[in-house]
């Protein structure tokens, strides 16, 4: 982008959520796209360059909507693109409407309102595959002669229609639109809304005069699935089932890629320790990057098929009639309607999930869904569940055939589910109590997924996860590193150290400094490298918290990894990576993250983890607030540090509160 | 062993001031602008929507 001509054509992308707008952006645009802010605002710009007729032309995504009355930030921030008043962006020269062909009436509103910007306005009819294969069909020409503007199908898999659309748009520009319609005031009768009939009424006319309906029998077919799968039993039988299959699958099919990887990064840890004289830089690398990152960059293939899942469902429109099945549960406990797109979101990442809050126009439904957004499980929490799983649970299988892998992340996600609805419940009768709005749920047409948008968005989140790896999480492993590491210690300073302490207690030693500087031993030789842990800065931070976390089953060191993963979630992982090679004594072998959990001591040379310890471990993160950008990103949505701080404070003592529960009930069942 | 230490105190104090720079930066980018509504955009003339 940066090294290419400033574009002089500004086109804007508008269309409804679903009618399957991005899938075009990304076409039109191909790789060549900047994703940011709108200025002031978290809600995403996304521009692109799209070449017209050989012009260099500025694409630029408007957020999804159906209409442009203005009521919710997505609307305002549509009318700002169109009118020209958001800063950075000129008024555009042609608006490109894209349209579902298969949910023609409402789509048409959304255009309807463009006409009346005097922006000559292009046409993309999508979904014509699915429209033609539930037996309609549709005559173009006559939609484009009663709308008086160009109407192009298009279909990205295909390529059908995209020079068209470009040609349209080059043809279009500099004209003058014409409004297809004239208003019906009609009088007193058709009162404040006269222009919304006027609009439904023009479109009835439009749709009546063009479309045709041959056969019914995909409608019905649709319509049968429909009943199974929203089924208020059968329905939720189903959406278990498939993510029990889907959380199988990521184990399966990603534990030869990940053995690969920490293969890989063993061996490169290895190879540095050898090519490298012994020293502190050698240290750092091998026990503090290579680790650090290593651990967290070896669970790339759980994340990439989370989210290969994740956008089959949602390409697939199953999803919604998952959103559907759950809408009905959380309508009775006051949240609303729009709030399960939100929810949905967090289950990849919470600030997509908060920014998507801003679609609900009633403040206090608003706040209530931010409250528990971070309750989904996201991706950040899978390489935590995975390890523990791993190290514990891995091989293990119920009626032969359930991985007991699989069933413990259905069960993680379900108590994040199941704890978001009762915290609901409680801020919307409490602290948020309002009525909940009606909300009409639209359920799209069944479709098989675009594999290119797919791919691209799991390219997107790879490359955001390794991103976050090489820069973030890097940066925390080395400043770690360096707490664990620092400050050297030799058995005599240790046993000064631990005289001053003993002089200190004892009142009137302290004054006279003859214990203090008088130690026990001449021995002046570094410590092992697990005594040296347990006197570095981490290690002291450690035991002072253990008095605290020891009703959880939890050591010192799972301690430190526990206040590290408060900066994010995943940092857990890369911490106990750091803390398992730094604490490794020299005599002993080089193992994997998974066998140095399973094989970790106390100081009392007890295990230090159990398959209790693990669950414990994963309920407290399903509950706990620990993500700095999450807190972040609150307190610009709600404008405010009591939220936020709130936020934090109830999650975690339910987190530390259900991990006591769970170990403490735990051990009173003999599984300690 | 001296150029060892002086490299990793190096390395450690890039990865401190990427992370204070990371932290101002999240902290301005999440702070609400003066003139911007809680709600709205900047454009919005600070109109906060109907609760």
């Amino acid at each position: 982008m940066e090294n290419e001509a400033k574009p002089q054509l500004t086109i804007a992308l508008a269309g409804n959520p679903n009618a399957g707008k991005t899938t075009l952006f990304n076409a039109l645009t191909g790789l060549k796209q900047k994703i940011a802010n709108y200025p002031g605002v978290t809600v995403e710009r996304k521009e692109g360059v799209w070449i017209v007729n050989g012009e260099t032309a500025n694409l630029v995504d408007i957020p999804g909507l159906y209409s442009l009355d203005a009521t919710s930030l997505d609307e305002q921030i549509a009318r700002d693109v169109i009118t020209g008043k958001q800063a950075g962006l000129p008024k555009p020269d042609v608006i490109v409407a894209v349209v579902d062909a298969t949910n023609l009436e409402r789509n048409l509103y959304l255009v309807t309102q463009l006409f009346e910007f005097g922006i000559p306005v292009v046409i993309a009819l999508t979904m014509i595959d699915v429209f033609e294969d539930q037996k309609h069909e549709i005559d173009i020409e006559m939609v484009s002669v009663l709308l008086k503007t160009p109407v192009v199908a298009v279909n990205v898999k295909t390529g059908r229609g995209i020079d068209e659309l470009a040609a349209k748009v080059a043809e279009v520009r500099g004209t003058t639109p014409v409004v297809p319609y004239v208003y019906d005031e009609g009088g007193d009768e058709a009162g404040p809304h006269g222009k919304i009939f006027s609009r439904y009424n023009f479109i009835s006319s439009v749709v009546q005069d063009s479309v045709w309906h041959s056969d019914q029998s995909s409608h019905r077919i649709s319509d049968k699935i429909d009943k199974v799968l929203t089924h208020k039993f059968f329905g939720l039988v189903i959406l278990v089932a498939i993510l029990l299959v889907v959380f199988q699958t990521i184990f399966s099919w990603a534990s030869l890629p990940m053995d690969l990887l920490e293969q890989g990064f063993g061996a490169a840890a290895d190879l540095v320790r050898a090519q490298m004289p012994p020293g502190i830089l050698t240290d750092l690398i091998a026990d503090g990057i290579i680790a650090g990152v290593g651990g967290v960059v070896v669970f790339l293939p759980q994340i990439l098929l989370l989210f290969l899942f994740i956008s089959l469902l949602e390409d697939s429109g199953y999803m919604s009639r998952a959103a559907f099945l759950l809408d009905k549960l959380m309508s009775r406990v006051g949240l609303h309607g729009k709030a399960f797109l939100p929810l949905i979101s967090s289950f990849a990442c919470a600030i997509p999930g908060i920014m998507a809050t801003r679609t609900i126009e009633s403040r206090r439904d608003r706040f209530a869904t931010i409250m528990i957004a971070p309750f989904m499980s996201c991706s950040a929490r899978l390489p935590v569940y995975t390890l523990m799983i791993g190290a514990f649970f891995g091989g293990q299988y119920v009626f032969g055939f359930i991985s007991v892998g699989a069933l413990l992340m259905l069960i993680m996600y379900s108590i994040g589910i199941i704890v978001a609805i009762i915290v609901a419940f409680i801020l919307k009768r409490t602290v948020l109590k309002s009525p909940p709005p009606p909300f009409l749920m639209e359920l799209p047409p069944y479709r098989l997924p675009n594999l290119r948008t797919v791919f691209q968005n799991m390219l997107t989140r790879a490359w955001l996860f390794l991103k976050r790896a090489g820069t973030v999480i890097l940066a925390i492993s080395i400043i770690l590193w360096a707490l664990m590491y620092f400050p050297r210690s030799s058995r005599q300073s240790v046993v000064s150290s631990q005289q001053t302490e003993a002089a200190k207690s004892v009142p009137g030693t302290a004054a006279t400094g003859d214990v203090i500087d008088e130690p026990r031993t001449t021995d002046n030789e570094p410590l092992p490298e697990s005594e040296q842990l347990k006197h570095s800065f981490a290690g002291r931070l450690g035991h002072i918290i253990e008095p605290v976390i020891a009703p959880l089953g939890f050591d010192w060191k799972i301690g430190v990894a526990l206040i590290a993963s408060f900066a994010a979630r995943e940092v857990l992982v890369s911490t106990l990576s750091i803390i398992y090679n730094v604490g490794k004594d020299e005599n002993e072998e080089s193992e994997t993250l998974i066998a140095a959990v399973r094989d970790a001591k106390t100081d009392d040379g007890r295990p230090a983890w159990t398959p209790l310890t693990a669950l414990t471990l994963m309920v407290f993160f399903v509950l706990a607030m620990q993500c700095m950008s999450t807190i972040a990103v609150v307190r610009r949505e709600t404008n405010s540090w009591s939220w936020p701080i709130f936020m934090t404070v109830y999650m975690t003592v339910l987190a530390y509160i259900a991990a006591f529960i769970t170990y403490q009930g735990g051990k009173l069942l003999g599984y300690g | 062993m001296l150029i060892q230490s002086i490299i990793v105190g190096l390395i450690i104090a890039a990865a401190v001031v990427y992370g204070v720079v990371t932290l101002s930066r999240k902290r301005s980018a999440f702070s609400t602008k003066p003139g911007c509504g809680s709600d709205c955009g900047c454009n919005s003339g600070g109109k906060k929507l109907p609760s």
